[in-house]
């Protein structure tokens, strides 16, 4: 699905979580420039903080490492967002859903991230290129 | 984010607004567990102008209630809407958390 992505905006900070607020910032005003309304804005917004944050706890990464983000869109008027990082070859996607019956007791803390990124996109692809982590979400219109 | 603490009764109502995400969420819990510290063991969470959560939030959110069902304390829950509702249907949080429609029936079921 990532071959007919036109990028809108890429941007490149250090892969901290203090960059979350940056990465949110600029990629909310490229959909909304791409014509997303509010209710979606709020599902890729969680996506995306959920993408980087799991870079930023899991990627073991370098003081100087950093985390790409591309906002773009294809031929259909969807819209992509695309994060990239350099940390060891980490696939998000193979992690196992959680159980989301189980009581306060029995529930692990944490572990919905991902989970949220698969629920709340029109779809998410993992790739590994050149040493890097390439993770596409998309965003019907 | 911004966290307004009161009491009602025996139950500490503390209402949050704006935005629970992964860098607001350790101040979130650290205002959970001071109350539980001072005694607190009834929580009431007001919603209603929380704008967005994110899965650190409901961590937040599960770890102080872990601590607190240890002390047979309870967190509940009002004025759950848009977005967070969402969050909290797909997490399954709305089926193991009491989540009442306004804050006097939550009080009410005491």
């Amino acid at each position: 699905m990532a071959e007919n992505i036109h990028t809108l905006v890429s941007i490149e900070l250090p892969a901290v979580l203090e960059s979350l607020p940056a990465f949110s910032a600029r990629m909310m005003e490229c959909a909304k420039e791409a014509g997303f309304k509010e209710h979606k804005l709020g599902a890729m917004e969680l996506a995306l903080e959920e993408a980087i944050v799991n870079i930023v706890k899991y990627s073991s990464s370098s003081p100087d490492s950093v985390i790409t983000a591309k906002c773009g869109t294809d031929n259909s008027g969807a819209f992509y967002i695309t994060i990239i990082d350099s940390g060891p070859p980490f696939d998000p996607l193979k992690k196992g859903a959680p159980d989301t019956g189980a009581g306060i007791d029995d529930r692990p803390v944490g572990g919905l991230g991902i989970f949220f990124i698969k629920e709340m996109t029109d779809g998410v692809t993992y790739t590994r290129e050149a040493g890097k982590n390439i993770l596409t979400i998309k965003m019907k219109r | 984010m911004e966290i307004t603490k009161r009491k009602e009764k025996d139950v500490a109502i503390v209402a949050v607004s704006g935005r629970i995400d992964a860098i607001t969420a350790p101040d979130f819990e650290k205002s959970l567990d001071e109350l539980i510290t001072a005694g607190d063991r009834v929580i009431l969470i007001d919603l209603s102008a929380l704008g967005y959560i994110s899965s650190a939030g409901l961590r937040s959110i599960l770890s102080s209630a872990k601590k607190l069902k240890v002390l047979s304390g309870e967190i509940l829950f009002t004025g759950l809407q848009g977005p967070v509702e969402e969050v909290f249907q797909i997490s399954g949080f709305k089926s193991i958390f009491k989540i009442f429609p306004s804050e006097a029936e939550a009080l009410g079921s005491m």
